[in-house]
């Protein structure tokens, strides 16, 4: 297959010849730009309710009720949206405290979240405490690095889901951070890390290729960078080839706006990442256009090659 | 003519077939960032009402006044009043158990809140300073160790201490203080922290090493009994800066 590829890309940059237009093919690729509205979290700490008015600087901020009233006036707009966060949902305030983890998950699942991953933090009541509020989530938790086997979590998360808006399939899967030396020992237990970038690779390709996800999204709570050679979302980004969209978290990091970079074989790729607290909600909007569009011209250049005429 | 036409056709569409088959539909041709910030809005009543019930019950418990704070208290590197504070606290009843315990260490990173806002201390502003179930813990290290949590402390920017000082030097601590003397790498001494870097928490691996007496007391508590402690004596808490960190010159 990959020979293949090459070889019509090879042939189409030897051949050189544009397309003649007017095929039927055209038709085949249907509505020829579509859009997504992603919105995401990341950290959001048990902030339940907005910072109180103390003249601090967040004062007034945040808060899942004042969260949920934009989300939903964006869903008023956008016939396409996905809702995701990259974990760290639970501790920070005293309802994680008192309730371990149940209003934060009650409220993800009204504010309809499509999927979530977990971060260091959700351990902080154990894996059973992660388990058990469980019940109350209507979505899924992506964990594509975490081995849960002999552990109360163990079939409960997913490595990756695919969901279907408007037309466009959407792969996501969900990294998580080493948790030795971040997080107590009693409190992950059998709980066993895998190296990310591996697993990411396999991933992501699989969604691309045999699911044919015209997206992928990688959640992450790896972090967004460090100033030694730790893992971070940037080196994620640099070593892989197939994820489009890298929703961070960890380092509880404002980016006003998603980075840009390049993956392994040159494409873009954005990392976004909004903080922490809940006191931004991160929103990027796509625009898709048919990729079969872009294989008819390889194609066409096939033809006009050597072995072609022969024929 | 026509049937080299036909082949050519033929062809196209197999390929097509092929290509189509191992791929994707779309691809991203555009994007555009909007991430908002969450305020300013009228919030929605149904997840108020979902948090009513939680709220209402932990209201009650979290607005209890428990003290005071003359200024503002806020989180910093490599020295900062909020981590000053909880070292001390940590330092005063980690002695309450065992006098002779000799300083205090607080990871940075524990400090959950950017800034203590000066006037009324609720109880719930404790919970936020120290969500975690941390316990207090004592350990006893030789000076050599010691030496060794002070460079790890020193690589990291600066955590929060009492009862000695250090400065940071090419991400190495320097001039290592306890009390008012030099570091003895023969000494033993005896350290009020966390079970969790006590248990090689943020990196702290060497120190399961040293021996740990438990105290079952969460570090959350002995914060909240020290500001209690200072209402009690009508004395505000005041914490300040005294050079017991410092990048080097």
């Amino acid at each position: 297959m990959l020979n293949r590829r090459t070889f019509i890309k090879k042939a189409a940059i030897g051949g050189g010849l544009a397309l003649a237009g007017g095929f039927p093919f055209e038709s085949l690729a249907g509505e020829r730009t579509k859009k997504l509205t992603i919105l995401h979290t990341n950290d959001v700490h048990s902030r339940l309710e907005p910072f109180p008015m103390d003249g601090g600087r967040n004062e007034g901020q945040g808060g899942v009720a004042a969260r949920a009233a934009i989300i939903s006036a964006i869903r008023k707009e956008q016939e396409n949206v996905l809702l995701l966060d990259a974990g760290d949902i639970f501790q920070g305030t005293p309802y994680f405290n008192m309730y371990k983890g149940e209003p934060e998950i009650k409220a993800l699942s009204m504010m309809g979240y499509d999927a979530v991953t977990m971060g260091n933090h959700d351990f902080d009541a154990g894996v059973e405490g992660f388990a058990r509020q469980l019940p109350h989530a209507n979505f899924p938790v992506l964990t594509a690095n975490y081995d849960f086997t002999n552990t109360p979590l163990e079939g409960k998360t997913i490595p990756f889901t695919t969901i279907k808006r408007g037309g466009l399939k959407i792969g996501i899967f969900g990294l998580g951070v080493e948790l030795k030396g971040l997080v107590s020992d009693n409190y992950f237990g059998n709980t066993k890390y895998n190296d990310p970038i591996p697993i990411a690779r396999r991933i992501s390709e699989q969604l691309k290729r045999q699911e044919k996800c015209d997206m992928v999204i990688c959640l992450s709570h790896l972090g967004y960078e460090y100033d030694n050679n730790k893992v971070s979302d940037k080196v994620l980004a640099a070593e892989t080839e197939h994820i489009d969209l890298i929703i961070g978290g960890h380092t509880h990091t404002f980016l006003d706006v998603p980075t840009s970079l390049k993956n392994k074989a040159g494409r873009e790729i954005l990392i976004n990442q909004v903080g922490w607290a809940g006191l931004r909600l991160g929103r990027i909007d796509y625009e898709f256009g048919s990729r079969k569009t872009s294989k008819i011209s390889s194609a066409q250049s096939v033809i006009v090659s050597k072995q072609t005429r022969v024929g | 003519m026509l049937s080299s036409l036909k082949s050519l056709r033929y062809l196209i569409y197999v390929l097509l077939l092929v290509t189509a088959s191992c791929s994707h539909s779309y691809q991203v041709t555009k994007h555009t960032p909007g991430s908002v910030k969450v305020k300013d809005v009228s919030p929605d009543s149904s997840l108020n009402s979902l948090i009513k019930p939680f709220k209402d019950q932990l209201d009650v418990k979290m607005s209890e006044l428990i003290g005071r704070a003359d200024t503002t208290l806020t989180k910093k590197q490599p020295e900062s009043t909020l981590g000053n504070f909880m070292a001390d606290a940590q330092l005063q009843a980690a002695r309450k158990i065992d006098p002779l315990v000799n300083i205090s260490v607080a990871n940075y990173g524990g400090i959950r809140i950017s800034y203590l806002t000066g006037g009324d201390i609720k109880l719930r502003n404790m919970y936020e300073l120290m969500p975690f179930d941390n316990m207090l813990t004592i350990i006893e290290v030789p000076g050599n160790l010691l030496h060794k949590l002070c460079d790890h402390m020193a690589g990291l920017g600066g955590w929060p201490v009492s009862g000695m000082s250090y400065i940071i030097k090419d991400k190495k601590a320097i001039n290592i203080l306890v009390g008012d003397k030099q570091l003895n790498e023969q000494a033993n001494y005896k350290v009020a922290i966390s079970d969790y870097v006590a248990n090689g928490g943020d990196n702290c691996d060497f120190l399961k090493t040293a021996t740990q007496r438990a105290t079952n007391i969460l570090i959350r508590d002995v914060l909240i009994s020290y500001v209690r402690d200072l209402t009690a004596q009508q004395k505000p808490l005041r914490s300040s800066l005294e050079n017991r960190v410092q990048y080097a010159q």
